[in-house]
């Protein structure tokens, strides 16, 4: 189950690494190379690039820099997730199609795992991508409306520091909102 | 030792994550969840408790009864299940609770949406409409059945949206104010006094641009004058009281007013008013769609109905694209068919592009009469309203009508039918289009249910057909 949603993303992420040249824009574009936390070099168009603002902003603050933007707080994975999105985005920038982009977007989230959404939020948020941080925001708060708490916990990655007597208490102050949520 | 233990992995777990993600972030996502979502955070762990996190989102309260009271009833610890009593008990405490925290959160409410399935005392819905006011609301959204809701004013509030079955509104006189409402929905309303408060809130909402009505019981003798300056979309949705037939009292007759000289958009679906006025021809109108009939009991007499009618489409006559129900073309087709005076001061469209319109092929001609007053159309979309008899003669389509509608000569360049089923009457529609629309470009042709006859005969036969257009240009089936 995993192997086969992780193989589409494997091969965008060697379409990156190596892209094609532009079939629609005749000129060269300038290619950016990115460096994440775990030493992945990845080049990507600048146009793909400058929808990443803090990446905006270090080229506005040196903008001859040819060098590799380092991106310290940023992994691999989730990072060329972000960037396979981006790339999307980009299109629809040109061509604007509401009901394509949604149609795009949803497919987007739901092949994605919890994880991988839950990943991607810090990224999005470091590199400042606000429409992607949107999408994010929502699409965990869909996955979690509903849920039990032990189920978010586990979402999250929260680890239950209560005693039992405690979370017993804290359930009766707020009973109303463990109504009709789904069982532990 | 062991709770020592334990706050060690939940610090290494949360700095996985939540140690990266800033407050806004967390804000953001909390925010977007309906309110008691929110709260059940508060049971993750130690940190979310403490830090109250869910109180922050308490700029967004989105509190709906309805699971608890018709979802899954989790049974007490005792093993019985909750009385609605008690579950309404809960909710009440719940949301008196959230309004209580949210006075230490600085933020302007942006969202309050209430949702009640069960009935509450109208005092108490009304305390938790004020406290979202006093907490400097911008969007309102209210689903209730039954309940008094006293109009207020707002200084803040941008967006209000009112909807339940039975609503009974009062205004505090004089009072009223709405500085920033731009967008209004009251849906299901039905009651004596409801269109003075609705005259009254459009009078006191100088930037209003969006306004939807939707009535299901209008009483004949209620009239209602929506009146704007600002107003840009309307939608209204008038439909006749049940019990109308029993009403003794033949004298009144309902009576809507338009006076909303910036209107771009009209959605206007009205069976209960007998009269219409439009103040100001609307030059900015640019879409309008249009279900109009009279009342099951007329007060006046059909020529008179027929007056406001024809009166009605003279005002919008400038409107671009327009939309024209099963309903509406009934109504022509009487008017046409008597062939009432009034029919002959029906309006030229001059700047009409796009029509669509939705009759049975009995409504043929009265089409036709209306396309010989569409002077620049270039597209017409007609859709056959199913669970007609089209093999009845009386009801057959175009038989050598000799008036040529301009447009057909000049621009009418796309034309489609929808739902078709592959009878004579709407075949000989079709080819009557191909024959002489000498500008035609495209003719789609959709059809939904399977086509009566042998649909390759028809096909052939409308491939066939002598084309009047100059144009090379294809027919489409599609399903």
């Amino acid at each position: 189950m995993s192997s086969s949603t992780d193989s589409p993303t494997l091969t965008t992420e060697t379409t990156q690494l190596s892209p094609q040249p532009d079939t629609e824009t005749a000129k060269p574009t300038k290619k950016i190379t990115l460096k994440s936390s775990d030493n992945q070099i990845f080049e990507v168009e600048e146009s793909v690039a400058m929808e990443f603002a803090t990446v905006k902003s270090f080229f506005e603050d040196s903008p001859s820099s040819t060098d590799i933007v380092p991106l310290p707080n940023v992994t691999a994975k989730p990072l060329s997730q972000v960037i396979e999105f981006c790339k999307e985005q980009i299109k629809f920038k040109a061509n604007p199609d509401e009901a394509q982009k949604k149609k795009y977007n949803a497919e987007f989230l739901t092949e994605k795992s919890d994880k991988d959404l839950v990943d991607m939020i810090p990224v999005a948020n470091y590199l400042e991508i606000k429409d992607l941080l949107d999408v994010l925001n929502q699409a965990v708060a869909d996955r979690i409306e509903n849920k039990s708490v032990e189920y978010v916990r586990n979402f999250f990655g929260i680890d239950n520091d209560f005693t039992a007597e405690e979370e017993a208490a804290l359930r009766r102050e707020h009973a109303w909102a463990y109504e009709g949520v789904d069982e532990d | 030792m062991t709770e020592v233990n334990r706050r060690k992995r939940c610090k290494i777990a949360n700095e996985d994550i939540f140690g990266r993600l800033p407050d806004e972030v967390l804000h953001c996502i909390l925010s977007l969840l309906p309110t008691k979502y929110a709260a059940c955070t508060s049971v993750l762990s130690r940190r979310w408790r403490d830090e109250h996190r869910w109180t922050s989102a308490l700029t967004n309260l989105d509190l709906d009864d309805t699971v608890m009271l018709y979802g899954k009833n989790k049974p007490r610890r005792d093993g019985k299940l909750r009385t609605p009593a008690e579950c309404k008990a809960m909710f009440k405490k719940f949301v008196d609770r959230c309004f209580k925290l949210r006075r230490s959160v600085p933020h302007p409410m942006q969202k309050f949406r209430l949702r009640l399935s069960g009935s509450y005392h109208s005092s108490r819905v009304n305390e938790w409409i004020v406290s979202a006011v006093r907490a400097r609301v911008e969007e309102m959204i209210i689903l209730a059945e039954d309940t008094e809701i006293r109009v207020f004013s707002c200084e803040t509030l941008v967006v209000f949206k009112v909807s339940c079955h039975q609503i009974y509104f009062h205004v505090y006189p004089s009072t009223v104010s709405f500085p920033r409402l731009k967008i209004l929905h009251l849906d299901c309303l039905s009651s004596v006094d409801d269109n003075a408060c609705i005259e009254k809130v459009l009078s006191a909402s100088p930037v209003l641009e969006e306004l939807k009505i939707e009535m299901e019981e209008c009483e004949p003798r209620e009239s209602l004058n929506v009146s704007s300056r600002s107003l840009k979309r309307l939608t209204i949705h008038f439909q006749p009281a049940y019990d109308y037939l029993d009403d003794d009292d033949l004298l009144a007759y309902r009576i809507l007013t338009l006076d909303t000289p910036s209107l771009e958009l009209l959605k206007l679906a009205d069976s209960a008013s007998e009269e219409l006025n439009i103040l100001h021809k609307t030059f900015s109108l640019v879409e309008a769609t249009v279900s109009l009939g009279h009342p099951p009991v007329l007060t006046k007499n059909f020529n008179d109905y027929a007056e406001t009618l024809v009166g009605f489409f003279r005002m919008i006559s400038d409107v671009r694209i327009l939309a024209l129900s099963d309903l509406t073309m009934e109504s022509l087709k009487d008017v046409h068919e008597l062939d009432l005076p009034c029919f002959a001061k029906f309006p030229t469209f001059w700047y009409l592009t796009r029509l669509e319109v939705e009759a049975g092929v009995d409504k043929w001609l009265t089409l036709l009469h209306i396309l010989e007053h569409c002077a620049s159309l270039e597209a017409l979309i007609f859709k056959k309203e199913y669970n007609q008899d089209s093999t009845d003669p009386q009801r057959r389509g175009p038989h050598g009508n000799a008036v040529l509608s301009h447009c057909l000569s000049s621009c009418l360049e796309m034309i489609e039918f929808k739902n078709f089923e592959g009878q004579l009457a709407e075949i000989e529609i079709v080819e009557y289009f191909l024959r002489n629309s000498r500008v035609l470009k495209k003719m789609t042709v959709r059809y939904e249910r399977e086509i009566d006859n042998s649909k390759e005969d028809v096909i052939r036969r409308l491939l066939t057909c002598p084309k009047g257009s100059a144009y090379a240009y294809h027919i489409q089936f599609l399903p």
